[in-house]
């Protein structure tokens, strides 16, 4: 039993997936599987650094340890097999650490859609530590601000509403003012 | 988030504090007045987000035909969605279906043309509301289920005469947000349609003190009802 067999299936799934967004004009997908053999070993395919698609496979080993293969064999296969599986850590950890901010802004955007906003507001600080210029930082704060007021946060500066407010009742206690005077006025009079 | 957004921000962002002094109930003749005036504003005029909230401010002032006028330059695809949304109000299925057929030519996967599309269909009906049952399913499986998504599931199960499976989706939206003012008209309907009392749920939309379009209507027929018994009384 062959581990690079047992993932070609899921490679070809991923280089299909690649293909067809490819084809639709859409974004690149980039997929990466991992294989866990036995629960406590892991094997991937990555078609790319930075991962949209992560395909986990949950594996039972039927002929033999498939990992001790690897580890005692001395082919070029168990080599480059190694090789992958040290990649795939290094890239899984990446996309972890380092969202790329069309996935961030993505995720944002379709949080707003979906009418999730509490966890678009979330993405949003994600997305700001990737958005590289000022454009991005810009769309992110609409998405922020927009979310706010879907959640009914929306607040006019406290100064301003004071000021009104303020306004209001001076202009109110003016009109009292005239109108308890003119009316004492003529009760005077009579 | 909106306190801190000043002069000196960009106009985009200024524009969404003019939507969000609108929803607060700041004098809307002079936000709408602020809003048109960064349309004609040569760099508002080529921004999504200042057309998008112009156009926003509008339809919610019964302007649709400015509404559509700030969609019509198509320069995203939520321009196009809120286009496609406009279409629906005015009762024109047709021609949001051929909007939203536009927008999937352009983005098929996105989230907010498969939105337009499921508002098409709904808007469109017979066959096509199943469709947009699919779709909105298919959203809360993907992402996460939201009281927009489960409103949305359940006008596609009322429109096909399934008010048990309605109710069903807007006791989940309840449960996740109550005091969501969509979600009590919806349940108000559906309960008035399994023979149930919907006056709790008109009291709960009254108490909470937002404006709601449910809610004007209702008030809007009580008034009618009101002039034409009196009407039959001196009669």
């Amino acid at each position: 039993m062959s581990l690079s067999l047992n993932i070609w299936p899921y490679a070809l799934f991923a280089s299909n997936v690649t293909k067809s967004k490819a084809r639709r004009g859409g974004k690149r997908a980039r997929v990466v599987v991992v294989v866990v053999v036995d629960g406590d070993r892991a094997q991937s395919s990555a078609s790319d650094v930075d991962v949209d698609v992560i395909v986990i496979v949950f594996a039972r080993a039927s002929s033999g340890n498939v990992m001790s293969h690897s580890r005692h064999s001395t082919t070029s296969e168990a080599r480059a097999s190694f090789r992958t599986q040290r990649r795939t850590r290094a890239s899984l950890a990446h996309s972890s650490s380092n969202m790329s901010i069309n996935e961030a802004f993505f995720a944002v955007e379709n949080y707003f859609h979906i009418g999730a906003y509490e966890k678009a507001i979330e993405h949003v600080a994600a997305a700001r530590a990737s958005a590289s210029n000022g454009a991005e930082q810009v769309a992110l704060a609409v998405f922020e601000a927009r979310s706010n007021v879907a959640l009914g946060k929306a607040k006019v500066r406290a100064a301003d509403a004071g000021e009104r407010s303020r306004g209001a009742c001076a202009g109110a206690h003016a009109r009292f003012i005239r109108v308890f005077s003119l009316a004492l006025t003529r009760e005077t009079r009579h | 988030m909106i306190d801190s957004i000043t002069e000196d921000s960009p106009l985009p962002v200024r524009a969404v504090k003019l939507l969000a002094r609108y929803t607060v109930g700041e004098n809307a003749e002079g936000i709408v007045q602020e809003i048109m005036a960064m349309t004609e504003d040569m760099t508002g005029g080529q921004d999504a987000t200042v057309q998008l909230m112009a156009s926003t401010i509008l339809s919610r002032e019964g302007n649709v035909v400015d509404a559509m006028k700030c969609c019509h330059t198509g320069l995203s695809l939520e321009l196009n969605a809120m286009m496609v949304n406009l279409l629906c109000m005015i009762d024109r299925p047709e021609l949001a279906e051929k909007q939203a057929k536009m927008m999937q030519a352009v983005d098929d996967d996105s989230t907010v043309v498969q939105l337009a599309c499921a508002w098409a269909n709904v808007a469109s009906g017979g066959k096509k509301i199943q469709d947009a049952s699919y779709i909105y399913q298919e959203l809360g499986d993907k992402y996460m289920w939201t009281p927009k998504l489960h409103n949305g599931s359940a006008v596609c199960f009322m429109l096909m005469g399934a008010y048990d499976d309605a109710e069903r989706e807007l006791l989940e939206a309840i449960g996740k947000d109550a005091k969501n003012a969509e979600t009590l008209a919806n349940l108000a309907t559906c309960a008035a349609h399994l023979g149930k009392s919907s006056s709790r749920f008109i009291n709960a939309i009254k108490a909470l003190g937002v404006p709601s379009e449910a809610l004007a209507k209702i008030e809007g027929f009580e008034g009618d009802f009101a002039r034409a018994a009196a009407a039959a009384a001196n009669a």
